[in-house]
């Protein structure tokens, strides 16, 4: 069932500018779906309008098939987290998590329960009468949390909440947030910049660009299956080769109607494999050891080359070849939207 | 012939760059100590010295111990003046902030016409004090001035702004309130600012009404812009003097006399230097008091970013 939908949304602001242009979407009730994407391609003003902050110039937003102009935030039956946490400095943690189910005139006693058992699920019960000065980062982004798990929404919205954590609090977080999902089974529409957070949370990524969707997807569909370059440079680490054909002296440069042509760093093999494959020379440049993984920077006539190794024993330098399995390459057209079926 | 490198002594410091680094500081802020010292510290001390001494500033002074505080204590005109300064506080600074918070909040959207609106508003602060209370004085004047002529307009009884015992204080809080309400406005307007907008969004997906945002989310982080104004207020009520001395001379009767103006009688048309001294301890030890009790029970209600 669609949960939420935006059909031939528009967003202009009062300057003018248009960011967001004849957007349409869906998001699945149940999913997690992840709005991915650069700076400044209208995720968050996306997210924003789902929860009411900012308005549709144009367009339907719909949530359980009811039309959301006109309805405020409050009304929506959702909860949001922010970025920066947004909870209230001068209320301590119980006040902050109880502010809204007091706004909501929820019993007091059904209050005190449920922040008895959202201290315990997120694990503030001790920290209940302090004030968020005197809280971490992690427990001040649990606060937000708690403040909106506790008013049992059916979709959480959630806006880069991970960004302002250091690195190994956003992957205790992150699993949290996995977890919480397959626990409540609400709606998670959760907005970021980073490719690796998109695919190892969501059920469905949409990555948008300039206001545009890309391409919308299951995390594999969007690796393993790009529509376009755009898609297949933002995700993967490190991101797809791209190579223009038109500087190539080979069989690709011949393809009709290809103009480019990729493939992923773990495709790069060097060496020969089973079945068809292009091979080329290229020169090691750098060679950088990641645990289970290397990563390979190579000069080849064609521009640079990244390849992903998982033999850590052994060590390539100087002049090598590199073989690319033929069923492994992707091909784009001059508009730089992929070919299926091409060669 | 140049010594290696390895054989130089260690570079030292030269005694005199020690100490002109170590006295720099000192010699840096010693021109704004000298004039604090000599225009706010040398008179506090030297009034409390006097405030034990008879003096008329022509003949010796003569040595009374605490004979001046004694008097003052048992002093009606004193005591009158005290009141009249704390029903004067009570008037002036919750007009003041109350009305300095409303017009704020009103007129804080970054509109073209509010931007007018907050000028227009400053405009009374920076004009002087004496200039404003001769021209109230005018308009409050009970048979030619422009309020009573408005009342009588409207058929209400002339009000005798500054002749009357129990109006004259109001009028002249009234007139001190309309001077700094721009300057209240003014830092109030530019606080908000300073508050997260993502505040207010958190609220409206909390369901909070305007009401309760003011007061849950606005109030709070205007806090220590409201504790400032508060404090600065209750100060500035306690040294009111100008309008005092223009409009009313303490009159009628001793309906407007306050603390300060007593003060300044005392010592510069009686000549009691000492006494006026003592009253001006007083007043020190009063307001200072104040601020102790301020910080120590409000400060930890404010909330600083």
């Amino acid at each position: 069932m669609d949960k939420i939908k935006l059909e031939h949304v528009d967003k202009i602001y009062d300057n003018g500018v248009q960011v967001i242009k004849d957007l349409n979407l869906t998001i699945e009730e149940g999913s997690f779906t992840v709005l991915l994407g650069p700076s400044g391609c209208g995720k968050s003003t996306t997210l924003r309008m789902i929860a009411g902050l900012e308005e549709v110039s144009g367009g339907t937003l719909t949530i359980n098939g009811k039309d959301m102009k006109n309805v405020p935030p409050g009304d929506r039956d959702i909860a949001m987290v922010f970025q920066n946490y947004a909870i209230y400095p001068t209320m301590t943690v119980r006040g902050n998590i109880e502010f809204g189910l007091k706004n909501a005139k929820v019993p007091k006693e059904e209050r005190e329960k449920r922040i008895r058992e959202i201290g315990e699920t997120t694990g503030l019960t001790p920290y209940m009468d302090r004030k968020p000065s005197a809280l971490s980062g992690g427990q001040r982004q649990r606060v937000a949390l708690a403040r909106a798990m506790v008013k049992n929404p059916q979709v959480f919205l959630m806006d880069e909440p991970l960004s302002n954590l250091d690195a190994k609090l956003r992957g205790q977080l992150r699993t949290e947030l996995i977890e919480l999902h397959q626990r409540l089974g609400a709606t998670f529409v959760y907005v970021t910049h980073d490719q690796s957070e998109a695919t190892s949370m969501g059920t469905h990524i949409i990555l948008m660009d300039e206001g545009n969707i890309m391409q919308q997807g299951t995390p594999e569909d969007i690796y393993l299956n790009p529509d376009n370059v755009f898609t297949a440079r933002f995700i993967g680490n490190p991101p797809m080769n791209i190579f223009e054909t038109a500087s190539m002296s080979n069989e690709w440069e011949d393809m009709p109607g290809v103009a480019y042509v990729g493939c992923r760093p773990h495709d790069v093999l060097f060496e020969k494999p089973e079945g068809e494959a292009s091979c080329f020379q290229g020169t090691i440049m750098t060679r950088e050891m990641l645990g289970s993984e290397i990563h390979y920077k190579l000069r080849t006539p064609y521009g640079v080359l990244h390849a992903k190794n998982y033999e850590a024993m052994k060590r390539y330098s100087g002049l090598v070849n590199v073989w690319i399995p033929k069923k492994d390459l992707c091909f784009f057209d001059k508009n730089k939207n992929r070919i299926r079926n091409a060669g | 012939m140049t010594k290696k490198v390895k054989d130089q002594p260690a570079m030292k410091e030269r005694p005199g760059l020690v100490i002109w680094n170590k006295a720099l500081p000192y010699i840096m802020v010693a021109p704004a100590m000298i004039i604090f010292a000599v225009f706010v510290i040398y008179p506090l001390f030297y009034m409390i010295y006097v405030s034990f001494f008879n003096w008329n500033m022509i003949s010796e002074m003569k040595f009374v111990g605490l004979q001046n505080y004694t008097k003052m204590f048992s002093d009606k005109t004193f005591w009158q003046a005290l009141g009249n300064t704390v029903i004067y506080v009570l008037m002036y600074v919750p007009a003041s902030m109350i009305l300095g918070t409303l017009i704020a909040v009103f007129i804080q959207k970054s509109t073209r016409l509010n931007k007018i609106l907050q000028n227009i508003m400053f405009l009374p602060y920076i004009i002087s004090l004496v200039s404003i209370s001769f021209i109230w004085m005018w308009m409050m004047n009970y048979d030619k001035g422009l309020f009573n002529y408005v009342l009588s307009l409207f058929g209400i009884e002339a009000v005798n702004w500054l002749g009357g015992s129990d109006t004259a204080l109001f009028s002249l809080a009234l007139v001190n309130v309309w001077k700094s309400l721009g300057y209240y406005v003014l830092i109030i307007v530019a606080a908000p600012q300073g508050i997260p907008g993502y505040l207010y969004e958190a609220a409206a997906l909390d369901r909070s009404n305007p009401v309760t945002t003011f007061f849950k989310a606005t109030l709070p982080m205007l806090s220590p812009t409201l504790f400032y104004l508060l404090l600065m207020g209750i100060i500035a009520a306690f040294k009111t003097f100008d309008s005092v001395s223009i409009m009313t001379s303490g009159g009628p009767g001793n309906a407007t006399d306050t603390i300060v103006y007593e003060l300044y009688k005392q010592g510069f048309v009686s000549y009691r230097v000492g006494y006026a001294s003592a009253m001006g301890v007083a007043l020190m030890v009063i307001v200072g008091g104040i601020s102790i009790f301020y910080f120590a029970v409000l400060q930890k209600r404010v909330h600083y970013q």
